[in-house]
């Protein structure tokens, strides 16, 4: 990874850095909604022993706000698994799918920063590409924090796929016009990716190579 | 004392302002900085309390709103984040003693509750 270092690392580490963050924020909020929680278990049992009868229904309810937190964090901490071996793992072929849904739901909390909503549509079959898993993410990642600044009152990115004879398209919707960010287009010129728009359906077009292995 | 709680994790903010009721605290939860402000319109408070990282407006830039509309009223601040940068910036707003990093005690949110309400007052 070392011609990515010299030119791009510093991407990387802000990516990298930005979405651990973010997934610390999240659990911070799952571990704090279980806190209270069971904070108002224990109330209401002091409650009891003082005479109050206990309401079988609101403690069946609590139970199971604590359980869906569990959930939740535990959603969290498996995606956020996933993306700290991506950084180590060696150039494979990548199935985009899964790795847009990663990076949809890693980038959740940031969308919502941005009251953007966020949505990823499945492709209906696998597309792939060779090449270094991070750098998928890296490239989205990069692509979603700057639509989501200038969203427009739509306030909606949607994320599709498209396989191409050479490769294939990541495609953002509804989008008018090329991302500018100076890292971004050093990265597409790393992976040798190019960007287009499509103006009639408002779509930014991010072509990825097959085989982006040489990167 | 009257308290205004304002944090987009509805399950969180909800249940903190249930406890606080329960131990005599006359609270009130919003999920957003602009129902915040809707809601100072119409009701006073003695203190919010409120998440740095909100959408739309963030903790800080809505305490300067809330400050703006009602001098009187202290703060504390909220965060799941706990970074230096964070501290810095929340600390510089209210004070290094109310800026709480979730998940907090409630006996200590209690203790930094009644320490805001008469440390803030006293520095006015």
């Amino acid at each position: 990874m070392s011609a990515y270092q010299e030119s791009i690392g510093d991407c990387g580490l802000h990516c990298f850095g930005s979405i651990s963050a973010s997934i610390s924020h999240e659990l911070k909020n799952a571990l704090a909604i279980i806190n209270e929680n069971a904070g108002l278990l224990e109330d209401l049992s002091l409650m009891a022993e003082k005479g109050r009868p206990l309401d079988p229904v609101r403690l069946k309810s609590l139970a199971a706000n604590i359980a869906k937190q569990i959930q939740r964090a535990d959603g969290i901490i498996r995606n956020m698994n996933r993306f700290a071996h991506s950084a180590d793992e060696p150039v494979n072929c990548i199935d985009l799918g899964e790795t847009l849904a990663l990076t949809v739901a890693l980038s959740s909390r940031l969308a919502a920063m941005k009251s953007v909503t966020l949505n990823f549509i499945p492709p209906s079959q696998p597309v792939c590409v060779t090449t270094r898993l991070f750098y998928i993410e890296n490239i989205v990642w990069l692509c979603l924090k700057e639509l989501f600044e200038r969203a427009g009152a739509e306030k909606e990115i949607t994320l599709a796929l498209r396989p191409q004879p050479e490769g294939a398209a990541v495609i953002f919707s509804p989008v008018d016009a090329p991302v500018t960010d100076a890292s971004t287009i050093k990265l597409l010129d790393y992976l040798k990716a190019a960007q287009s728009t499509d103006s009639k359906h408002r779509e930014l077009i991010i072509t990825l190579p097959a085989d982006m292995a040489a990167c | 004392m009257r308290v205004l709680l304002v944090d987009d994790e509805e399950q969180l903010v909800s249940t903190l302002a249930e406890r606080l009721q329960i131990r005599g605290i006359d609270a009130r939860w919003v999920t957003s900085s602009m129902a915040a402000l809707e809601l100072v319109e119409t009701e006073t408070f003695d203190l919010a309390i409120l998440d740095v990282k909100l959408p739309k407006m963030n903790g800080l830039e809505l305490k300067k709103r809330l400050h703006t509309l009602h001098p009187e009223m202290k703060f504390l601040f909220l965060t799941g984040h706990g970074s230096e940068d964070d501290f810095k910036i929340g600390a510089a707003e209210t004070g290094a003693d109310f800026y709480l990093v979730k998940p907090v005690k409630i006996e200590s949110l209690l203790e930094k509750m009644n320490e805001a309400i008469q440390r803030q007052g006293e520095s006015e």
